[in-house]
């Protein structure tokens, strides 16, 4: 039996050196190689273990816990790492672009939005897929993991509705391997900006309109009678690429694809509920600095939200009511929360986020849930239990996950543990230890 | 305050050393270029309104955790304030007071720090809401503009201020934004409410003078507007240039004395040539750094802190032998290409190597969570194998702004003799939960928990009229 005492060099890497990032697992006398981590509190929202022994075998798959194991845990050679550790799922981001924005100011580096060939402005672009320009090699993938990130949302940018967002994994060398749903939400935006916030809600509605009748013709007569375009040819990009945004709506008229639309504004949120009535949506909203005002509307019209629990001030027009605390307020009220950064690099303060919302009155336990289980369930993934024979998805942590002090030691990931390295502590390392990179060799 | 009192205040602010309140009964004919510039700055910083006074009576704070950022923890401890100075930081009771205090406090269980302060925000300058009409921080119509105040461009009304002070913040710098290379004067603030900008500015406070490098002012000017600076190689020159005219400029006041013409772009220059005012550089990628300090050598100025610097851990060595501080954040980066670099780690290796890190925040989101930051980036030191004591990295946010701001003999540390700002913590600063009880400025608490919020911004006030109950 390994018995490895764990430091803060598995925090830089040092344990987990392999490049690639699911870490293989090497075989030793015939047994499988496993990891066993002591003194584990397991922490799920609403359940927190004693500290327990929990063990993941080769196959990713919890093989101990605590006095239970399964018959594969027999064959385990255990490496073992000394705690106390917290374990929890993996957080869940839901309003970056992590994969598709690698440096959002060079226009090589950034493909989140798709936009018109001629530079005009196209405001509907629901066939473009965020999922086919995801880049699994992006340097902020293995940022965001290193603060315990597993899963992204990936969004595409700007238009009114930009595009389809994949649900991706953190880890894995194919885009493949990484999509855990290649189009798992429609995303559209309303609110302040150019002309009137009603044109945005009148757009969209005609468009929804639209490609519902386009649905219903396509179904009775074939693809070859299409209704006429609103508006002039190309208002919407080319006719083709309209008709190809009114079937990419489908999903979403039936109800099978969520919409997740930006808005801030009490009145927006308002609008928006009559939208989703009218077309039998499954609706989310981002943003919702206003949302406490209509906490009890959007929880009787069964509305997710995803808060960002750092915007408490008036940042804009569209948030003159903001306050911290929002996501107390809503989940009072019985609305489905997600707590996001809506931010892409950092979109490793995640856990920060979460702990500000504590801080402004929300349950850890609802925190938790709000960066865990929620956005897997609204977003169309499993919950992913800690249990005894689950698949491994764990970060677990040296303390309190929501104490930005705290620091991720493991993490695994649908069944693979994944290196905690990142090029950021590569600079780190290359300028803390290489003399003539400190100035010492001239 | 009587005129008089004022002149000699800026002459001491601007004139440096060879300004004295002598000066002002001299005139133009006495021709040492300090003394004519000295006093085109006094004409220039008259105060209309009268700044708000200190408290003038004694107050207490006793039996909390107080977290000195100058070395020593007391815990438990107490603080004794008089006519706006502490005049008591040590452990234990502070037994009998020489009076009544005017407010006292049993912090049992909380922490005492001084007052953050933020040498990065565009507070009021780029105030909330965010409007077109209320967009006055970068003078973006040409690339040195020396001649331009923050504080002509302060809102005093913004409802960001509150915020800040909410999250523990007693005194920031407003810059001018990064679009020009010389982006003009900054202005220490401390946050306590009054009309205008200019009585809200921290007594003495040096004038700090913006600069920028690198991406923005290209960008802005080349590539948006198709005029110089297209390139880092128009940025230097664009600089060096105004330095060539401010170094003119100041042989001329020496010959001329007062009769020389005003020029406001230079005589910013000029003060930052003379040393009295701080430069303030934006700056991130470590060429771009090296870069500035060599223009700096060849003029003869120090730079006093570079802004965001997310390569500084690259050349930490050269700042610690130059004695620039570096204002960064704990974990921005990758918005553009200058910030690729960008690493957690930066604060903590800037410090281990004996350069003043500080925590900024350049945004009225993050300067709400100051302390949250601080924490952050002691935990990436930890992870890069350094060991900073909670007492050190509470100086990233108090102690070392106050050095690059030239008012650490004022504030930024809880000792004997400094202006009484500080801050009453419900729990450890540096833990997510926690958040301040009592923010106190020159002895006035100006925050209490569960004051409703938006008590100073006039645009907050009546937002909720609709809603609200009807009286009886």
């Amino acid at each position: 039996m390994i018995r490895a005492l764990i430091c803060s060099s598995l925090a830089v890497g040092g344990l987990v050196s392999a490049t690639a990032s699911a870490v293989a697992a090497t075989p030793a006398g015939g047994k499988v190689a496993c990891v066993s981590y002591a003194k584990a509190t397991v922490w799920e929202p609403g359940a927190r273990s004693a500290p327990q022994q929990l063990t993941v075998d080769a196959t990713g798959v919890i093989v101990a816990l605590g006095q239970q194991t399964t018959p594969a845990a027999s064959a385990c050679s255990v490496q073992a790492l000394e705690g106390p550790f917290v374990v929890t799922p993996g957080l869940v981001e839901t309003t970056s672009s992590i994969g598709i924005t690698e440096i959002w100011l060079e226009d090589d580096a950034n493909d989140s939005a798709a936009v018109s060939p001629k530079g005009g402005p196209m405001p509907i672009r629901s066939s473009f897929r965020a999922f086919d320009a995801y880049n699994p090699r992006s340097t902020l993938i293995p940022t965001a993991r290193a603060e315990g990130v597993t899963h992204v949302l990936s969004l595409p940018r700007g238009g009114l509705i930009s595009g389809q967002a994949p649900f991706m994994r953190l880890r894995g060398r194919l885009q493949s391997e990484a999509a855990v749903n290649r189009s798992a939400a429609m995303v559209m935006s309303v609110g302040m900006g150019a002309g009137s916030r009603g044109h945005k809600l009148q757009t969209a509605r005609a468009v929804l309109d639209e490609a519902r009748r386009h649905l219903r013709t396509q179904s009775a007569k074939g693809a070859r009678r299409l209704p006429a375009p609103i508006g002039a040819p190309g208002a919407h990009g080319t006719p083709f690429s309209y008709y190809a945004n009114l079937t990419a709506l489908g999903p979403v008229l039936t109800n099978r694809q969520p919409l997740l639309v930006f808005a801030e504004r009490a009145s927006d949120l308002e609008a928006l509920i009559r939208l989703k009535t009218e077309f039998g949506l499954a609706l989310v909203i981002a943003g919702a600095s206003e949302g406490w005002l209509l906490a009890k509307e959007l929880a009787k019209a069964s509305i997710p939200v995803i808060i960002d629990p750092l915007r408490y001030a008036p940042g804009s027009f569209d948030q003159i009511h903001a306050r911290p605390d929002n996501a107390k307020m809503l989940a009072r009220a019985g609305v489905k929360i997600i707590i996001s950064t809506f931010a892409t690099h950092d979109a490793r303060r995640l856990r920060q986020s979460a702990g500000n919302a504590v801080r402004a009155g929300l349950s850890p336990d609802e925190a938790l849930r709000a960066i865990t289980w929620t956005p897997r369930e609204v977003f169309g993934s499993t919950r992913s239990p800690i249990t005894l024979g689950a698949v491994a998805n764990l970060a677990i942590w040296n303390g309190d996950p929501l104490e930005p002090r705290t620091s991720l030691m493991s993490l695994w990931i649908d069944g693979a543990r994944v290196s905690l390295d990142t090029r950021q502590k590569r600079l780190m390392r290359r300028y803390r230890d290489e003399p003539e990179r400190r100035g010492l060799s001239h | 305050m009587k005129p008089t009192l004022l002149l000699t205040t800026w002459f001491m602010a601007f004139g440096g050393c060879a300004a004295s309140s002598s000066a002002i009964k001299t005139n133009a004919k006495k021709t040492s270029a300090a003394s004519v510039l000295a006093q085109r700055e006094a004409r220039g910083n008259r105060l209309v309104e009268p700044r708000r006074g200190s408290l003038t009576a004694l107050a207490v704070i006793r039996n909390g955790t107080v977290m000195t950022a100058a070395g020593k923890v007391f815990a438990p401890g107490h603080v004794v304030v008089n006519r706006g100075r502490i005049v008591a930081v040590a452990a234990g009771d502070p037994g009998k007071l020489p009076g009544k205090p005017a407010w006292e406090l049993d912090a049992k269980g909380q922490f005492v720090t001084p007052g953050l302060i933020d040498t990065h925000s565009h507070l009021g300058v780029y105030p909330s809401p965010r409007a077109r009409a209320h967009s006055d921080g970068n003078e973006a119509t040409a690339p040195t503009t020396g001649g331009v105040w923050a504080e002509h461009g302060f809102w005093p009304q913004d409802p960001g201020i509150q915020t800040a002070v909410n999250g523990g913040v007693t005194t920031i710098q407003v810059l001018p934004g990064s679009a020009n290379l010389v982006g003009g004067r900054g202005v220490t603030l401390h946050l306590r409410g009054h009309r205008g900008a200019r009585a809200m500015r921290f007594p003495l406070a040096p004038v700090g003078v913006k600069m920028a490098c690198g991406e923005n002012p290209k960008r802005v000017y080349g590539h948006h507007k198709k005029r110089a600076p297209g390139t880092r190689m128009g940025n230097v020159r664009g600089q060096r240039r105004a330095f060539i005219k401010a170094r003119a400029y100041l042989d001329k006041l020496g010959k001329k004395g007062d009769e020389a013409p005003r020029d406001l772009e230079l005589e910013t220059l000029a003060g930052v040539l003379r040393g009295t005012f701080l430069p303030q550089v934006h700056c991130y990628r470590a060429d771009d750094l090296v870069a500035f300090l060599q223009l700096a050598d060849e003029f003869g100025f120090s730079v006093r802190s570079f802004h965001h610097g997310l390569e500084a851990y690259k050349i930490r060595d050269l700042l610690k032998k130059r004695n620039v501080a570096v204002s960064t954040w704990t974990d921005w980066w990758g918005y553009k290409l200058e910030m690729y670099d960008g690493i957690p780690h930066n604060i903590a290796l800037l410090h281990a190597s004996g350069v003043r890190a500080i925590v900024h925040s350049d945004s009225a989101q993050d300067i709400q969570r100051l302390n949250q930051e601080a924490g952050k980036a002691q935990r990436y030191g930890a992870e890069a194998g350094l060991t900073i004591s909670d007492d050190d990295a509470l100086r990233w946010i108090t102690a070392n702004p106050a050095w690059a701001l030239g008012i650490d003999k004022e504030v930024g540390t809880l000792e004997v003799g400094k202006m009484a700002d500080l801050v009453v913590w419900s729990g450890h600063p540096f833990s997510v939960y926690s958040k301040p009880t009592l923010v106190v400025i020159d002895g006035h608490p100006v925050y209490r928990e569960g004051t409703p919020p938006g008590t100073w911004s006039d645009f907050q006030l009546g937002q909720d009229v609709e809603g609200a109950e009807v009286p009886k």
